[in-house]
C-alpha cells in the first residue's frame, strides 16, 4: 500500500478579510487574479469527528503551478480555521494535495501518526480531509480528491495567472478568456 | 519601473535537526529526494543592516515545481533564522522569487514599505536578500538573483524529485557532479 497523493499544489492562510490581504498579494508579491468563491456549499463537513456546519469563503490565486488560498470563516464555529491553530497573520495554515485515492492514503497517514481532523464533500462529490500530526514536524495536510470540474475549475484560475495584467486584483470565472 | 520578479519558487521552513526534517518530508509527505548542502559558504552577509557571518546548513528538494529549503542554523549569531521569528516547528520561514534585477526589485519593495532585512551573496556572486513589512504580518520574502549554474543546479533536483523512488532520502551528489 503506498500513498497515490502527487505534489503539493496549494499553500493556505487563513485571514480575517479578503481586501487587505488580496491587495497584500497582487499589490506586493505580484500574485493573482484571486477568484472569490464565497459562503461555500459544502456538504458532510466534520470537525473533530462530529457533524459541523460552517460558514466561510475563499479566494484563490496561483503563483507558477501553487495556488494560494486565503480562507475567512464567517461564523464562530470551532473548526481548524480557527480553533485549531493559532492562526497569526500571514503563518501558513495548510498545504494541500491532490490524490485519487483518499480513503487509501487517509489510512497510510493515520497509520503513520496524522489525525484526520476536519473534512467534508464539495456538491460534485470531490472529498477533503485535512490532517496533522501530534509533533508538528511539519504543516498541517490537506487531501483533496477532486471531480473533473473541480481539477477544470483549478485549471481555468491558473491560465488566468498566467495571463495576469498586474492590476486586476479580483476576477469572475466568467471574465478569463481560455 | 515595475519589478522583475517571477512567481514563488521556494517555501524555506527552519528546522533544529536537517534529519529530523527530511524524515518528515519523505516519509510523511511524499516529498523528496533531498541534497543537503552543508555549512553553506556566502559572500557579504549583513543582518538588520550589519556584517555578520551565519554558520547553517541547508536541504533542497521539490514538491510539484515548488522548491522545500530546510534550513538548520548551527550558531546562535542573530539572524532572521533565530531572532527575527518564532519559529515553530513546521512553520513556513519565507518565500522565495527569482528575478533578473534584485536592485531594481528591492527599490521597489523598499518603496512600498519592505525592509530589507537579510543577505548576501553565493560564491558564484548570485545574490540574495530577505524582506519582511513593518507590520511582520505575512511571510518573509526573499528574492534572488542566481547565476546560471545556480538556476541549473535546482533543476537537477527539480528532475530528481520527478524521478524520485519515494524511498531514498537523500539525493547523492554524484548526481551532479
Amino acid at each position: 500500500m503506498e500513498k497515490k497523493f502527487g505534489p503539493m499544489m496549494q499553500m493556505a492562510f487563513v485571514v480575517e478579510d479578503f481586501d487587505e490581504p488580496i491587495e497584500f498579494w497582487t499589490k506586493k508579491m505580484n500574485i493573482g487574479p484571486f477568484f472569490k468563491l464565497e459562503h461555500l456549499n459544502v456538504k458532510d463537513l466534520y470537525y473533530m469527528d462530529k457533524p459541523v456546519n460552517l460558514d466561510f469563503s475563499v479566494a484563490i490565486a496561483y503563483t507558477g503551478n501553487m495556488q494560494i488560498e486565503l480562507v475567512n470563516q464567517h461564523c464562530d464555529t470551532p473548526s481548524i480555521y480557527n480553533e485549531y491553530v493559532q492562526n497569526e497573520k500571514g503563518v501558513l495554515h495548510h498545504l494541500c494535495t491532490l490524490t485519487n485515492d483518499i480513503e487509501n492514503d487517509i489510512k497510510i497517514l493515520e497509520s503513520q501518526g496524522y489525525t484526520n481532523l476536519q473534512g467534508g464533500k464539495t456538491q460534485d462529490n470531490g472529498k477533503f480531509a485535512y490532517l496533522n500530526t501530534e509533533d508538528r514536524e511539519g504543516p498541517m495536510l490537506e487531501i483533496a480528491q477532486l471531480s473533473k470540474a473541480g481539477l477544470g475549475f483549478f485549471d481555468i484560475m491558473h491560465e488566468a495567472s498566467k495571463k495576469w495584467d498586474k492590476k486586476t486584483a479580483v476576477m469572475n470565472l466568467g471574465e478569463v478568456r481560455l | 519601473m515595475e519589478k522583475k520578479f517571477g512567481p514563488i519558487v521556494q517555501m524555506g521552513f527552519v528546522v533544529e535537526s536537517l534529519d529530523e526534517g527530511i524524515e518528515f518530508w519523505t516519509k510523511k509527505m511524499n516529498v523528496g529526494p533531498f541534497i543537503k548542502i552543508e555549512d553553506v559558504i556566502l559572500m557579504d552577509q549583513y543582518y538588520k543592516g550589519k556584517p555578520t557571518n551565519l554558520d547553517f546548513s541547508g536541504a533542497l528538494s521539490y514538491t510539484g515545481s515548488m522548491q522545500i529549503e530546510l534550513i538548520a542554523q548551527h550558531c546562535d549569531t542573530p539572524s532572521i533564522y533565530n531572532d527575527y521569528v518564532n519559529n515553530e516547528k513546521g512553520q513556513l520561514h519565507h518565500l522565495c522569487a527569482l528575478t533578473p534585477d534584485i536592485e531594481n526589485d528591492t527599490n521597489i519593495l523598499e518603496s512600498q514599505g519592505y525592509i530589507n532585512l537579510q543577505g548576501g551573496k553565493t560564491q558564484d556572486n548570485a545574490k540574495f536578500a530577505y524582506f519582511d513589512t513593518p507590520e511582520k504580518e505575512r511571510p518573509i520574502f526573499e528574492l534572488a538573483q542566481l547565476s546560471e549554474g545556480g538556476i541549473a543546479f535546482f533543476a537537477l533536483i527539480e528532475e530528481a524529485a520527478k524521478n524520485w523512488d519515494k524511498k531514498t532520502a537523500l539525493l547523492k551528489a554524484d548526481v551532479i557532479l
